[in-house]
C-alpha cells in the first residue's frame, strides 16, 4: 500500500469524508480513506454483529451519553461530555482528551469511530439562511462568507438526496428565508416524519401566540423539521444522484429522470430501517440504522473502489519546501487500541483531503506545522449554545417516544434584533426532562428516596408526572471569536505520543443576552400554556454563566465549527472559497471546521453540501 | 398432557416470595415481574449486595406479612411501611430494590448503611446487564419503552400513548 499513489487520500470516515470518497470514485478516480477508529468499526461483513456491540454497550452504559456505545480508544482517544467540569480561574483541566484551558470548559463532543459523529448525531437537516452567510454587513457581528446561499442551494440539494432527508418543504416558512430558497416545485425525498404528540400538544397550548421580546412582538409558530431520518418516500421526488460532468466540470443532477427513491436502510440488510421505528433513542444510536449515518455512504463508495484503511491514525501532513504541495500524509497502524507499538507509514496521493472534524482537522495542521501563515487556523471555534427550559404539562402528552425533536420554533432563526443578540432555533425535545435532571432516573430516585413512594403510588406517580414532561432547546449561535481556539502543546500528548487539541473557550454577552430573551419566552409561554416552569440553573454547573445579575447554564450542542474557515484572504481564513487551502494547493479541507459563522442551523447538512462542492473542485482540480 | 389438578398446591411462581414481596414493593403484579425475566438476575443482585442474611430476611420479612394479611392490599401496603420501609436496615435495601426493578440498575446503598451492615463487593452502582435496561419498568409506568428497545413502531408517536395499564376511576383523561 506505501507503494501506490491514489488520486485522493482522504483523512476521516465521517460524512464530509464520505461524501468525497463517495463522489470521487463514482467519476472514476482512485481514493484511500484512513480512519483512526477500529477495523470493526468498517468492517460491513460483520455490521450486524459490531452495531449490536455498540446497542449491548449503550444498554449497560450508566451514563448514556453521546459516545457512550462506541469504543473510546487510548491510541485514538475522544472527548466526552463525562469530563466537562467546571475550570478554576488560571487552571487546566486535563482529566479527559481534551486540555480544557477555560475560562469555560468546551462542552461537546465527538467520537474517532467509523461513521463518525453522524452514529450519534441527532439527525436534524436544516439549511441555513441567507443571511448566516452575512452576518457582518447585515448585522454587524461575525464575518461575512465568501459564498452566499444562492450558491451552496444546489449542493444542499444534493446533500439532501445523500443523507436521505424527511420534510415538508411547504410548511418551512423562515424568517429571512426569501422566495427562491427552495427551488421551484423541490421537494425532499421523504415526507415529514410525523411530528409527536407532544408537538400538537404544546401547538394546541401556544403555538402561534405572540410575545414580547424587549418591546417587539414576535408570532412562536411550531414548524416541522427536515431530518435524515426515515419515512415514506416522496412520490414527487425523481432526483438522480450527482454525476461529474468533464466537459462542464460540474456534479450533475437530473432533477426528474432518476427511479423512485428509496430509503436506504441498514447497510447489513437494507429492509431493516426503512422507516423510523420510534426507538427514541437517535442520540446515541439507532438501532435499525433508519437514521442515517455516514456507513451508509461508506458502503456505496467502497462498491465503487474506495480503499479504506483503518486503525490508522494519521500523525503528520508532510509538506514539500519547494512546492508547498503536500507530498503525504504520516500515518501510524496501531494493532492494540490501548498502545504498544505502531508502525509507520506514508500515504500518498495526488489531492489530500482532511475530514476529521473541526478539532481534529486543526490540531492535525497545527500538530503538522502546515497553513503556518494563516493565522485563523484554530480560531473561531464555536458551536451551539444549548439553553434549556423545562415545564410540567397540565396533561399528558407523552415523551421519550418517537424522533429526539420533530418540530421547532423558528422565530428568531433571522431578524433585525441579529444586530443586539444572538439568533436561537427553538426545537421541542421528545425526550422529557433526561438532559437537564436525569429523567427518568431521577423521579425514580426523587419519589422513593425522598418522598417515600413505593408500590401502586409510585407506579401511579411515574405515570403521573412523566408523561408530562416538557423540553424546550433554545439553540443559541456563537459569533467566531478569535480567541476560542484549538491550538496543541508538546506537553499533552496521547498514547501514541500525538499531540491533543488544547482549547480556549468562552461565550460573550451577545450570545448570554438570549438566555435571558428565551427565559422571557418561556415565560410568557409557560404561563399562557398551563405549564409549570421547573426550570432551574445551578451555580455548581460546568456552564454556568451570569448575565446581567442572572444566572443561566448551557450546554454543548456537539456542532464543532469554525476553526479552518473559508474566506477570501489568507489573512482572515485558512481555506479559500473552494475549500482549497490557501498554502498547499493540493490540500483541500472539508468540514464544519470550514464554516465562517454557524447560524441557527445543525451544521451537518451545510457541511455536507460544502463537501460536494469541495468533490467538485477535486475533480476539476485532477483534470486540469 | 394432563391439565394440573384443582387441589394440586399453587405453582412455586406464583408464590415464590421475592417476586411476592417485589410486588407489592414496585405495584407491579408477579406476572409482570415474571414477565421481565430479570427475576433470577435481581434475586442474585440483592444477596451479593445487601448480603445474603440480610437479603433474606428482607424476603421473611415480606412472606410473614403476606401471611398475616393475605388478601388485604392496604393493610400489606401498612405492615410493609412499618416493618420494612422504616426499618432502619431492610429500608434501604427495600428502596435499592425498588429502584433496581424501576431502572435495570442497582444503585450503591447509602453510607451509613455501608459502614453500619458492611460494604459489600456487590454493592456497586451499575446497570445489571445489557437485559436489565429494556426491562426498565419505569417506561411501562411512563406508557412508554426504554429508549433503544422495544420500538413501537413508525408514527406512533404522534398518537396518545396506549397506556399498558386499566385506566382507574378518577384517573385524568388524556
Amino acid at each position: 500500500m506505501s507503494e501506490a499513489v491514489y488520486d485522493v487520500v482522504i483523512v476521516g470516515a465521517g460524512i464530509a469524508g464520505a461524501i468525497v470518497a463517495r463522489t470521487l470514485v463514482a467519476a472514476g478516480k482512485s481514493v484511500l480513506v484512513l480512519e483512526a477508529g477500529l477495523s470493526a468499526g468498517m468492517d460491513f461483513d460483520k455490521a450486524a454483529d459490531t452495531y449490536q456491540g455498540y446497542l449491548d454497550t449503550f444498554y449497560k452504559a450508566s451514563a448514556k451519553v453521546p459516545n457512550a456505545p462506541y469504543p473510546d480508544l487510548p491510541v485514538a482517544p475522544s472527548p466526552s461530555v463525562m469530563d466537562v467540569s467546571q475550570i478554576a480561574p488560571g487552571a487546566v483541566d486535563t482529566q479527559g482528551y481534551f486540555v480544557q484551558r477555560g475560562p469555560l470548559p468546551f462542552p461537546s463532543d465527538y467520537i474517532r469511530v467509523g461513521g463518525g459523529a453522524t452514529m450519534h448525531w441527532l439527525g436534524t437537516c436544516l439549511r441555513m439562511l441567507p443571511n448566516d452567510f452575512s452576518m457582518a454587513s447585515t448585522y454587524g457581528h461575525g464575518v461575512d462568507w465568501p459564498i452566499d446561499y444562492a450558491t451552496l442551494r444546489p449542493y444542499y440539494e444534493m446533500a439532501e438526496r445523500e443523507i436521505g432527508v424527511s420534510g415538508e418543504v411547504s410548511e418551512q416558512v423562515l424568517p429571512g428565508a426569501g422566495p427562491d430558497y427552495w427551488g421551484e416545485g423541490y421537494a425532499l425525498p421523504m415526507q415529514k416524519l410525523p411530528q409527536s404528540y407532544l408537538d400538537q400538544v404544546v401547538d394546541r397550548r401556544v403555538g402561534g401566540m405572540e410575545v414580547e421580546v424587549e418591546q417587539n412582538r414576535y408570532t412562536m409558530r411550531l414548524t416541522s423539521t427536515p431530518q435524515g431520518r426515515n419515512s415514506i418516500p416522496n412520490p414527487t421526488y425523481r432526483r438522480s444522484e450527482p454525476a461529474w460532468n468533464p466537459t462542464t466540470g460540474r456534479l450533475e443532477v437530473s432533477p426528474n429522470g432518476a427511479a423512485p427513491y428509496r430509503p436506504v436502510g441498514a447497510i447489513w440488510d437494507e429492509n431493516i430501517g426503512e422507516r423510523c421505528e420510534g426507538n427514541a433513542s437517535c442520540v446515541p444510536i439507532c438501532p435499525v440504522m433508519a437514521k442515517y449515518n455516514a456507513l451508509k455512504t461508506f458502503k456505496v463508495a467502497r462498491q465503487k473502489g474506495a480503499v479504506v484503511q483503518t486503525q490508522a491514525v494519521a500523525k503528520k501532513v508532510n509538506i514539500d519546501p519547494i512546492s508547498g504541495r503536500v507530498s503525504s500524509i504520516t500515518w501510524q497502524r496501531y494493532d492494540d487500541p490501548n498502545g504498544g507499538t505502531a508502525t509507520t507509514q506514508e500515504a500518498k496521493g495526488r489531492v489530500y483531503v482532511l475530514a476529521t472534524n473541526a478539532i481534529e482537522n486543526a490540531r492535525l495542521l497545527l500538530a503538522s506545522e502546515a497553513c503556518k501563515n494563516s493565522p485563523q487556523l484554530g480560531r473561531n471555534l464555536m458551536d451551539h449554545s444549548v439553553f434549556l427550559t423545562w415545564g410540567l404539562l397540565p396533561e399528558k402528552a407523552w415523551p421519550f417516544r418517537g424522533p429526539g425533536s420533530t418540530s421547532n420554533f423558528p422565530t428568531f432563526r433571522d431578524g433585525d434584533f441579529r444586530k443586539d443578540f444572538a439568533a436561537f432555533i427553538a426545537p421541542i425535545d421528545n425526550g422529557g426532562w433526561a438532559w437537564p435532571t436525569f429523567a427518568p432516573d431521577s423521579d425514580v430516585s426523587n419519589a422513593v428516596n425522598q418522598d417515600n413512594l413505593f408500590g401502586r403510588r409510585l407506579r401511579q406517580r411515574m405515570g403521573d408526572r412523566i408523561p408530562r414532561q416538557l423540553l424546550l432547546h433554545w439553540e443559541v449561535e456563537q459569533p467566531p471569536l478569535f480567541d476560542n481556539r484549538v491550538s496543541v502543546d508538546p506537553q499533552y500528548r496521547d498514547a501514541l505520543g500525538n499531540l491533543r487539541p488544547v482549547i480556549d473557550f468562552q461565550i460573550t454577552d451577545y450570545t448570554k443576552r438570549s438566555f435571558e430573551v428565551a427565559t422571557a419566552i418561556t415565560n410568557q409561554m409557560f404561563a399562557r400554556g398551563d405549564i409549570r416552569n421547573a426550570s432551574a440553573y445551578s451555580p455548581g454547573n460546568a456552564e454556568y454563566v451570569t448575565y446581567k445579575g442572572v444566572g443561566y447554564s448551557f450546554n454543548g450542542a456537539g456542532h464543532l465549527v469554525g476553526t479552518h474557515r473559508m474566506g477570501r484572504s489568507i489573512a482572515d481564513s485558512v481555506v479559500d472559497a473552494e475549500q482549497r487551502t490557501w498554502e498547499h494547493k493540493n490540500l483541500f479541507l472539508v468540514g464544519c471546521g470550514n464554516m465562517p459563522t454557524i447560524g441557527t442551523s445543525n451544521p451537518t447538512l451545510t457541511m455536507s453540501a460544502l463537501a460536494f462542492a469541495a468533490a467538485e473542485t477535486i475533480l476539476g482540480d485532477l483534470q486540469s | 398432557m394432563s391439565l394440573p389438578s384443582p387441589d394440586a398446591p399453587p405453582l412455586r411462581e406464583a408464590t415464590d416470595p421475592f417476586v411476592q414481596t417485589s410486588a407489592v414493593l414496585t405495584g407491579f403484579s408477579a406476572v409482570e415481574l415474571w414477565g421481565t425475566g430479570m427475576v433470577a438476575s435481581y434475586r442474585q443482585v440483592l444477596q451479593e449486595a445487601a448480603s445474603a442474611p440480610i437479603a433474606d430476611r428482607l424476603v421473611a420479612t415480606g412472606e410473614a406479612i403476606f401471611r398475616r394479611t393475605p388478601h388485604n392490599p392496604a393493610a400489606v401496603d401498612e405492615a410493609f411501611r412499618h416493618e420494612i420501609l422504616a426499618d432502619a436496615t431492610l429500608g434501604p435495601v427495600a428502596r435499592g430494590l425498588i429502584q433496581l426493578w424501576y431502572l435495570g440498575a442497582w444503585t450503591q446503598l447509602p453510607a451509613i448503611w455501608r459502614r453500619d451492615h458492611g460494604a459489600n463487593p456487590g454493592d456497586q452502582s451499575r446497570v445489571i446487564s445489557a437485559q436489565s435496561y429494556p426491562n426498565a419498568l419505569v417506561y411501562l409506568a411512563a406508557d412508554t419503552h426504554p429508549p433503544g428497545a422495544r420500538q413501537p413502531g413508525y408514527g406512533s408517536w404522534a398518537l396518545p400513548a396506549t397506556s399498558v395499564q386499566a385506566r382507574r376511576p378518577g384517573e385524568e383523561q388524556p
